[in-house]
């Protein structure tokens, strides 16, 4: 039985020859496979779908712009850095090499902070 | 009363807004449905999860950048809320069932019908690799639904999972591999049952 047989024997019922030619046969099972995904399910939207989120949308975009989630978390990170800046730049302000290494990690964290802000933003 | 009257504009800019976005939902919510369908893997919840891409949408529209990248972008909000679904679903540990709420082959095997073999038709081959899927990583899943049901490219593939071209590749590669695999193992299980 060749692989189009089987294709067309399978499209209209399975017997045990053309399941066992599927089984050993890297093209037919590709072919079903491919078949498979490329078929569109149609599920319905419910009834007045778009009215309803019409109706729940919150004010404008615009206004909702700055990104609740994560906001928090921001204010709390640059409350922890300037925290920590205020207390090793009180201890390091003397020390040049020191201080210099402060001012370099203070800026990588605020430029990660900035980066995640920027994804947090995105969607 | 300039107050007042910058109000009521900022009303209707938003107003019209909505009325606009509510036509883009008619206009998608058939692409946005169909995927989810396809990448949560059954139809409850369906609603909920839809209208969440859209609020979404919604949200994301200011930092949305022109009107050739709408389905990419809406794919993208597809692909993470159907992930945030499959993390919902595994805290809360729910198995699936079959797409098929009739049962999968092997019910319809057991029966006393004597033509059973006759119903294990290509139809069914097919919800056996609707049933595969759900058993794929979410990235192969993703992937071999935006490329093959959508039609993507798989420069459009890459944009929405936010990975490169050739990672896109290999999960696609990887995840056909394993739905034939899936599937050939069934198949070899229904062979057994009709000898």
């Amino acid at each position: 039985m060749n692989c189009d047989e089987v294709r067309r024997k399978l499209s209209e019922h399975a017997d045990a020859e053309a399941l066992r030619h599927v089984r050993d046969c890297e093209s037919c099972a590709d072919a079903i496979v491919v078949d498979a995904l490329t078929q569109r399910p149609k599920p319905v939207a419910s009834a007045g779908f778009a009215a309803r989120i019409q109706s729940e949308l919150p004010s404008s975009p615009r206004a909702q712009s700055w990104p609740r989630a994560g906001v928090s978390a921001a204010i709390g990170l640059l409350v922890l850095i300037a925290i920590a800046v205020m207390i090793t730049g009180s201890l390091t302000i003397h020390n040049r090499l020191l201080f210099g290494w402060l001012v370099i990690l203070l800026g990588v964290e605020l430029a990660a902070l900035m980066l995640w802000l920027g994804r947090a933003t995105r969607m | 009363m300039k107050l007042s009257w910058e109000k009521k504009v900022y009303q209707e800019l938003a107003s019209a807004e909505q009325e606009q976005f509510a036509r883009t939902v008619e206009e998608h919510q058939g692409l946005v449905f169909r995927t989810l369908a396809r990448l949560v893997g059954r139809t409850y919840r369906l609603d909920d999860l839809a209208q969440e891409v859209f609020l979404r949408l919604w949200r994301g529209l200011p930092h949305f950048r022109g009107e050739a990248q709408t389905k990419t972008y809406l794919y993208r909000i597809i692909v993470n809320v159907a992930k945030d679904e499959w993390k919902r679903r595994k805290r809360a540990e729910i198995e699936l069932p079959l797409d098929d709420p009739g049962g999968g082959w092997e019910n319809r095997l057991h029966s006393a019908d004597p033509n059973a073999a006759d119903v294990l038709a290509l139809a069914t081959l097919k919800s056996e690799v609707d049933a595969a899927l759900n058993e794929l990583s979410s990235n192969e899943r993703n992937a071999l639904v935006l490329y093959h049901q959508e039609e993507l490219s798989y420069q459009e593939v890459a944009d929405a999972l936010g990975v490169p071209i050739n990672t896109v590749r290999t999960y696609l590669h990887r995840g056909r591999e394993r739905l034939r695999q899936a599937i050939r193992e069934r198949m070899g299980e229904a062979r057994d049952e009709l000898r």
